[in-house]
């Protein structure tokens, strides 16, 4: 049995990343909490008259807000599997010894180095109505006459953004595949070889068990990162046309630094922790009770 | 029996790991807003800062400010672009040539864009870090005056109907709140109808359009002749962009008294209008608006689109990126009650500052005959009368139909709500033509809004 000991060499060890915690983290979340209550806006910071549960309740009433909702969850349910999917199949093929495997990996590993800033306005140059993709459709194949509105049709521009999202997030995905592809026992495959089986079966009954811990890891990370889509959405569409391409952090700066309303800002983003957070604990639920 | 354990507690481990990892996410998203406001409070503070020490050092050196000890140093905010040329003469000709003229004064040009610029004033105005200075857009001071950030001239100078006797009645009344005069006028502009020749031509057009009937058959001709083309480009959909249409059909946004918009923007003659734009575009003939459109002074000279109506700037843009292409340009088309543009163009006020004299000074000269030719060499219409009779001003000859479209040119309402209306405007007509929303229920719903807005 272990003595609970007062131990003051451990508590100056951890007394300054503690105090920078509280700092940075958990006095600005405090704060913040405190101006969801209030009517704070940049344009009067010295008055904050409380309002209660106001700013909630403008919040779940505001269209826009159940818009965000709506893009954010299209993003994710089209960028979360398509980087899982590809993610897995590159590091599935670059997790062998051929040649120039260094290659590749380096290659598929660039968009995620790649700034998103760069990346957003190279997409937005690919999607405008005179932009490439048009051009080919139109004028190399003559498949459409008259340009397709990528940007400006919602459902079309939430595709854009997730295919952005793919593009620039596979590369993660294959590193952290390939590292839990090491730990999986090449003997493995070799039985399965040799008791017939084709390779679809092998990932299906030896790869996908093996990595079963890293695509719990991968998925929730991704699905993290789905809510926080900010930069694409910010450079490529702005939210429009009609706020009908807002994701969530895009709505919260608007009303933050747009509208100047902090106090709607602050509950928006509590309201938007939610969902974050009962993601967070259900997955960390399934992967308590699978037992793995 | 070791090793289970120690799976265990590895996975423990691991576990409360990615916890921790999971929550640390989840409170940097939530902290983004806060990160961002401290990112901007931390910017005006430092310039204020250099103001504030700057204001306590003279104010301790000298006894009085006719002769300070030290440099009085003005901080002057402005949107001049920094894309073309007016920047650069704001830095190197006109403010070392004040700097010059006034020992003792120097001033520090901060630049902003147009949009930036607005709420850095409104933000340091609540924090009390105002510039000593700074450019207006003339529909921005109804609403800076009701702040009380903005000195009233007229009371503070005793020479303040010397200096607007030499400048220019209309543009001078663009700084007029009430009873008080809150600016100089800077420089005025309005929009006229550019028209691309070689693509007119090709619609079998070969005069431009003087008429709305006659611009709206152009469109037509023009996507006739060239279906991958629209016969007109329009960048935005505010006040700045759509009124014209409004007035010069006769429709309004607001009452003369300016109590509400009743019977204004949801009259039968802007019902009319709006409709027919709202048909066009329909049929794909007007265009530049939504996201993902060829931007429209850049799409007018390479084709795009056949008509625009832009500003003076928009010469100076076509003379320094699209050498081949000759801009031409004619009145904006005339609806039922004549060609009505928007008047635009900017002021200079002084905010509540200690330095109020020497900010008078460098009013006075950015409105002097000086500034204002040099100014409108860049493509700024000038604002002084001796500037206007200039022959280096006289010999800019694009100037001409920008200076015959403001004489019938019309301001917005100068509220201080005008900027959240120009925002409902702005969304009412992007569902009148995204959507292809029913423009009289639309209209009939911006109209209650506005009203609360002017009635709050």
């Amino acid at each position: 049995m272990r003595r609970r000991t007062f131990n003051l060499e451990a508590y100056l060890f951890v007394a300054p990343p503690f105090a920078f915690f509280v700092l940075f983290i958990v006095y600005p979340l405090v704060r913040n909490a405190l101006y969801s209550f209030t009517d704070f806006r940049l344009t009067n910071l010295h008055a904050a008259p409380f309002v209660g549960l106001d700013n909630y309740v403008r919040v779940l009433e505001d269209p826009v807000f159940w818009i965000s909702i709506r893009n954010v969850l299209i993003y994710g349910a089209i960028s979360v599997p398509g980087q899982i999917a590809i993610g897995f199949a590159i590091a599935f093929v670059l997790d062998r010894r051929i040649a120039g495997v260094r290659l590749f990996r380096t290659l598929y590993f660039i968009p995620v180095i790649t700034s998103w800033v760069v990346a957003s306005l190279i997409f937005k140059f690919i999607f405008t109505d005179r932009g490439l993709l048009n051009y080919v459709l139109s004028d190399v194949l003559h498949l459409t006459g008259e340009p397709i509105s990528w940007l400006s049709t919602p459902l079309y521009a939430m595709i854009v953004l997730s295919l952005l999202g793919i593009w620039k997030g596979t590369g993660w995905v294959m590193v952290m595949y390939l590292a839990a592809l090491q730990n999986v026992p090449k003997d493995l495959y070799e039985a399965a070889a040799m008791d017939g089986a084709t390779v679809p079966q092998s990932v299906r009954y030896i790869t996908l068990p093996a990595v079963r811990e890293m695509t719990g890891f991968v998925q929730i990370m991704l699905i993290i990162g789905a809510f926080n889509v900010f930069t694409s959405v910010y450079l490529v569409t702005d939210g429009g046309p009609l706020n009908q391409t807002e994701v969530m952090l895009t709505w919260m700066y608007r009303q933050a630094f747009g509208h100047y309303d902090l106090g709607y800002a602050s509950a928006l983003s509590f309201l938007f922790a939610i969902p974050i957070g009962l993601l967070t604990w259900v997955r960390f639920r399934l992967t308590e009770r699978s037992g793995t | 029996m070791n090793r289970p354990y120690q799976r265990n507690h590895d996975q423990r481990n691991t576990r409360s790991y990615r916890t921790q990892a999971a929550l640390l996410v989840v409170l940097i998203a939530l902290l983004l807003s806060a990160c961002g406001n401290g990112g901007n409070g931390g910017n005006s503070e430092s310039s204020g800062n250099g103001n504030a020490a700057g204001s306590a050092s003279s104010a301790a050196g000298g006894a009085s400010a006719t002769k300070p000890a030290k440099d009085v140093k003005l901080v002057f905010w402005h949107h001049y672009s920094a894309a073309s040329p007016e920047e650069k003469t704001l830095t190197e000709t006109l403010i070392p040539k004040f700097e010059q003229d006034n020992p003792g004064i120097k001033v520090e040009a901060v630049a902003f864009t147009w949009e930036d610029l607005h709420k850095k004033l409104q933000v340091a105005g609540s924090t009390n870090d105002l510039p000593d200075v700074a450019r207006l857009d003339i529909i921005w001071v109804p609403e800076l005056q009701r702040s009380n950030w903005l000195v009233p001239l007229d009371e503070t100078f005793a020479d303040f109907g010397n200096t607007t006797s030499g400048l220019l009645e209309g543009p001078v009344s663009t700084a007029k709140v009430g009873e008080h005069y809150y600016g100089l006028p800077l420089n005025t502009n309005t929009k006229v109808l550019f028209w691309n020749e070689d693509m007119l031509k090709q619609a079998g057009l070969s005069q431009p359009p003087t008429t709305t009937d006659e611009f709206f058959s152009a469109l037509e001709a023009v996507k006739t002749a060239n279906p991958n083309a629209w016969g007109y480009g329009e960048p935005g959909l505010y006040g700045w962009n759509v009124l014209p249409w409004i007035w010069s059909n006769g429709g309004d946004v607001l009452s003369p008294d300016m109590s509400t918009a009743d019977g204004y923007l949801n009259s039968a003659d802007s019902i009319a209008i709006v409709a027919r734009l709202q048909q066009a575009y329909q049929g794909n003939k007007l265009a530049g608006f939504k996201p993902g459109d060829v931007p429209v002074t850049e799409g007018h000279a390479k084709g795009s689109y056949a008509l625009i109506a832009e500003g003076p700037w928009a010469v100076a843009q076509f003379q320094g990126q699209f050498t081949d292409y000759k801009a031409r340009m004619v009145s904006f088309p005339a609806g039922k009650a004549g060609s009505v543009q928007v008047l635009g163009g900017e002021d200079i006020g002084i905010t509540n500052t200690r330095h109020q004299e020497e900010s008078w000074k460098f009013l006075q000269f950015m409105t002097s005959e000086y500034a204002q030719v040099e100014m409108g060499k860049v493509g700024q219409i000038p604002v002084n009368l001796a500037a206007m009779d200039n022959a280096e001003i006289k010999a800019i000859d694009y100037f001409a139909p920008f200076l015959e479209q403001l004489k019938t040119a019309k301001a917005r309402p100068p509220v201080p709500a005008w900027p959240q209306i120009d925002e409902i405007i702005n969304t009412t007509m992007s569902k009148i033509f995204l959507k292809n929303s029913d423009v009289k229920t639309e209209l009939d719903d911006a109209v209650k809004q506005i009203d609360a807005l002017l009635h709050a």
